[in-house]
């Protein structure tokens, strides 16, 4: 069966002086049946520039990212416009995804236009009030206004929307709520689990937040500093993890329950710097870690099954080697 | 328990083209001293507005319209805030007050040193020079930075180490109370578990009163004593963490905590509709149209401040005091 | 459109036009009969009175008609070189900033160093040359220097506007190369080509009086800097004259002032986060 989106080892390097990985050998595969994947790290782990090659708006320095067979960068007009169509995203800010001098439609007009969605502009309207009302917004309070006459939830709803018009079958969602209120954030979630079920969407969905990885629930890939380190299913890999980064984040969650605080006072580590010009024939983690080993400053650790006998949960430390 | 900041009544407005619009509406508060108080509320609900007005710092169009903020020191007569000008004021606003506004890890200057800059805000306040440069270097000491961030630049500091340079120099002049606004939104989760049990152990052990602004609870729930959650430029509940997340009493604080996707990832609801500005508060309570339980009064009136139980207040028409109206 | 500001700075702006454009029939008018511009039709260096409300000048002309008949000439020069200078400043700034890489470095450093180029010794060298100048050839060469400023202006600001998200999210939906420039750029950058205009419009008009006044202008075109020039060198506010100074000066000052307003208006009507009072939905 083929897979819907397969990057293989997928590096970028930025800055020619003094080269950062950005991503550093990544790789992982969305199946076509519809699926939600969690993509979560720090700023700096490298999740937004995935983002951005796998939308193909940048390319990698090596390695492939293919889109139903296909890659994504083949210079094929008509094959272009049917990935674009099929491959969307929502970003982050929900103010500087519009253009300021134009009405909020137009991002919804734009698309039916370059995707030819229908053929004539009575259509084209009931097809956008539609989609506005299928994302919980009354057209009446929405069409006219400009970006800053709305709310940042209202924003969020209506890129929402859009995809809701293109129906595309990946989207690549980067931090879609972490600039949406805390009452507000529910609902957009709601909203992409929704469109997952009915519309046999599937979600790359890259945050910081793990609280809200956990509630979408699906497969999870935790980066650091370029790499992954450990995936698998969300539920297992949040409840019990076994790299020592993912135990950090994961117990660094503040848990909104004055009964679950932090219980242990973290010790500042010696501050990670990004060691690029260094060895990177280790693991990164090491001058962080609290089970540092010697083997972990000379080998870098390559991703295996984890000890559990699931396949899919994968995890990258020296502290469960020996499972090739 | 000594209050050591008293907000009463406090209101401000926005000046439109042609009138008034209320933004903060007589909100009381008081704060004890040596605690955490933390206030919560989505954006736009007046939180960085209520903290710019407490240090009377308020600039147009924004303008104060009534309400007193009483400072009560130890040993000493209280003081009202918001009758201090000049040089009183700036005096007082970093010794006594100390305030870390939203964003202002970003602010730091890129071309000086982080030394010039930590130095030439203590001297801005009052601080001789050779004062300065010990309160810095002890400063650094009690956030755990290292003395040779001193020489550094602040685009060569990562964003926790920046934060916590503002921190300490938030500190460093022994304030008796210190304001901080989001200081860890844009902080991976990492870092903003070692900013906030940095504030935490700061309270503790200096004795230092803060007043944490956030829109994110699980924060609140970390490390605050005390929480007041905010809607549509009001107080609406007040209270100790526990009481008013285990037995919240505003229908907002419900469903803005049952809104948080938790740790067991099931389904929960988002709340109904959008929190109001300035400028289309609906009259009487300004939570009625999106309120499970409303009652035609709460359309009608403004429910007063009730001490629902021990020093846990709400402002809602489902409590009132038996004997009818103001609490 | 009930911006203030763009309001009046049209209002002006037309009427500066109108009195340019009717000047020199205005003169006639005044002075029926008779030729005010003349040298020698008057006494020389005569205080102002009802038939010559500003005076006459060092050769006798009147100075009130000599300054309607000069509106239009500044003008054109300004406008022209204005316009110029914005024309190859915006080309080469975007180009700059929308490609970047090796032709940026280039471009820049084209720029750099037209902007360091001397001004004086080039008119020098072309007053040898050229002896009749007309406003066509004046209005190119003073453009022709003027673009480096708005070619750094609007590079910069396409380097801002390359990175918003929003162009991204118009990628994805399939935008070509040619709609995201004139769509999506394009209207971020019209407050700075409008600045520029203005800048460019004024600066133009001045650097011709400065010219003027160093003796390196036109010296057969009638311009208000030419007055302000002459006046200057001649001393006229020692004799009392202040009219013949302040009169084209101000009048460069309104033409400024209106091209101003104008800019400001649209800057506060493109960009609705601009505008001060707060709009009750």
């Amino acid at each position: 069966m083929g897979d819907l989106l397969a990057v293989q080892n997928i590096t970028q390097v930025f800055g020619t002086r003094k080269p950062t990985f950005a991503v550093d050998d990544v790789s992982f595969r969305m199946p076509e049946t519809a699926s939600i994947v969690n993509l979560v790290g720090e700023s700096g782990s490298g999740k937004s520039t995935i983002a951005r090659i796998i939308l193909g708006l940048s390319r990698p320095k090596s390695g492939e990212v293919t889109y139903k067979g296909m890659s994504i960068f083949t210079r094929n007009g008509g094959w272009q416009r049917q990935f674009r169509c099929e491959c969307q995203a929502v970003f982050q800010d929900p103010y500087s995804a519009y253009n300021p001098f134009y009405k909020i439609e137009r991002v919804l007009k734009v698309s039916i236009r370059k995707f030819k969605l229908v053929n004539n502009p009575p259509e084209a309207k009931a097809r956008i009030e539609e989609s506005l009302r299928a994302v919980d917004l009354r057209p009446e309070e929405i069409l006219g206004k400009y970006p800053h006459q709305l709310s940042g939830g209202q924003r969020q709803r209506v890129m929402l929307a859009r995809i809701h018009l293109i129906r595309p079958r990946l989207i690549i969602a980067d931090e879609p709520v972490s600039m949406v209120d805390a009452g507000m954030r529910a609902t957009v979630l709601n909203i992409l689990m929704e469109f997952q079920a009915r519309y046999n969407i599937s979600s790359l969905f890259i945050t910081h937040d793990l609280s809200t990885a956990r509630y979408l629930g699906g497969e999870i890939i935790i980066l650091y500093q370029g790499r992954i380190v450990e995936r698998g299913e969300t539920i297992c890999v949040t409840s019990q993890p076994l790299h020592p980064y993912a135990q950090l984040l994961i117990s660094s969650i503040p848990a909104p329950d004055p009964d679950k605080r932090w219980r242990e006072t973290l010790q500042f580590a010696p501050e990670a710097k990004s060691s690029q010009s260094q060895n990177r024939e280790r693991c990164l983690y090491a001058e962080r870690c609290l089970h540092v080993m010697e083997v972990c400053w000379k080998e870098r650790p390559p991703l295996r099954t984890s000890p559990s006998q699931d396949a899919s949960w994968q995890v990258a430390c020296h502290l469960y080697g020996g499972n090739p | 328990m000594t209050t050591i900041l008293r907000v009463c009544d406090l209101s401000v407005g926005l000046t439109g083209r042609s009138s008034i619009i209320q933004v903060l509406s007589n909100v009381n508060l008081e704060v004890e001293a040596g605690e955490i108080l933390g206030v919560v509320g989505e954006s736009g609900c007046g939180k960085s507005t209520l903290v710019v007005a407490v240090l009377n710092l308020l600039e147009l169009p924004q303008i104060l319209q009534a309400g007193e903020v009483e400072f009560i020191p130890a040993n000493g007569k209280p003081q009202d805030l918001l009758k201090l000008t000049g040089e009183a004021l700036r005096q007082f606003r970093w010794r006594k007050m100390a305030y870390i506004p939203q964003g202002s890890m970003n602010a730091l200057n890129p071309v000086l040193r982080v030394r010039k800059q930590m130095i030439e805000t203590l001297t801005q306040h009052g601080m001789t020079e050779r004062e300065a440069n010990e309160q810095v270097q002890l400063a650094l000491q009690m956030v755990h930075l290292k003395q040779d961030v001193l020489d550094l630049y602040s685009h060569e500091l990562s964003g926790g180490m920046r934060q916590r340079v503002i921190i300490a120099t938030a500190i460093s002049m022994h304030p008796v109370v210190l304001i901080a606004d989001e200081p860890t939104t844009a902080l991976d989760v990492v870092t903003q578990r070692l900013i906030l049990q940095e504030l935490a152990r700061i309270c503790r052990e200096l004795g230092i009163t803060i007043i944490l602004v956030s829109h994110d609870m699980g924060v609140m729930a970390q490390i605050a004593d005390r929480l007041a959650v905010m809607y549509a430029g009001r107080i609406v509940e007040i209270g100790a963490i526990n009481e008013v997340f285990k037995s919240s009493l505003h229908p907002y604080t419900q469903e803005l905590i049952a809104s948080i996707p938790n740790q067991s990832g099931e389904h929960v609801e988002g709340l109904a509709g959008e929190a109001p500005g300035p400028w289309n508060y609906p009259p009487g309570c300004r939570f009625h149209p999106r309120c499970p339980s409303v009652m035609e009064i709460c359309r009608q009136q403004v429910p007063p401040s009730v001490e629902q139980r021990p020093a846990h207040w709400v402002s809602c028409h489902l409590f009132r005091n038996e004997e009818g109206s103001n609490g | 459109m009930s911006n203030a500001k763009l309001i009046s700075g049209i209002c002006l702006l037309s009427f500066l036009i109108i009195l340019a454009i009717t000047g020199p029939a205005i003169a006639k008018a005044m002075f029926p009969n008779e030729n005010a511009l003349g040298i020698g039709a008057y006494p020389r260096y005569e205080p102002p009175s009802i038939k010559h409300p500003i005076g006459t000048d060092a050769g006798g002309v009147d100075a009130f008609a000599l300054v309607l008949n000069s509106i239009w000439p500044s003008m054109v020069i300004g406008l022209l070189a204005g316009v110029t200078a914005t024309f190859l400043g915006v080309i080469v700034g975007f180009t700059a900033g929308y490609i970047g890489k090796n032709v940026d470095t280039i471009l820049r450093t084209f720029t750099d160093m037209v902007l360091v180029f001397p001004v004086l010794p080039l008119f020098l060298m072309m007053g040898t040359y050229i002896t009749h100048w007309d406003l066509f050839k004046m209005s190119m060469l003073l453009g022709v220097f003027g673009w480096p400023f708005t070619a750094r202006v609007i590079r910069a600001q396409v380097l801002s506007l390359r990175e918003r998200p929003y162009i991204d999210l118009v990628k994805l939906s399939g935008e070509n190369t040619f709609e995201i420039i004139f769509f999506e750029l394009l209207p971020g950058l019209l407050p700075y080509v409008g600045f520029s205009l203005a800048m460019g419009t004024v600066g133009a008009m001045f650097t011709e009086a400065g010219l003027q006044l160093i003796g390196l202008g036109a010296q057969n075109l009638s311009t208000l800097g030419a007055m302000i020039g002459h006046g200057l060198s001649r001393g006229v506010i020692g004799i009392g004259l202040y009219g013949q100074m302040v009169v084209p000066a101000g009048i460069l000052i309104l033409l400024f002032l209106s091209l101003n307003l104008i800019n400001m208006g649209l800057e506060e009507v493109f960009n609705p986060r601009l505008r001060t009072k707060i709009d009750v939905k």
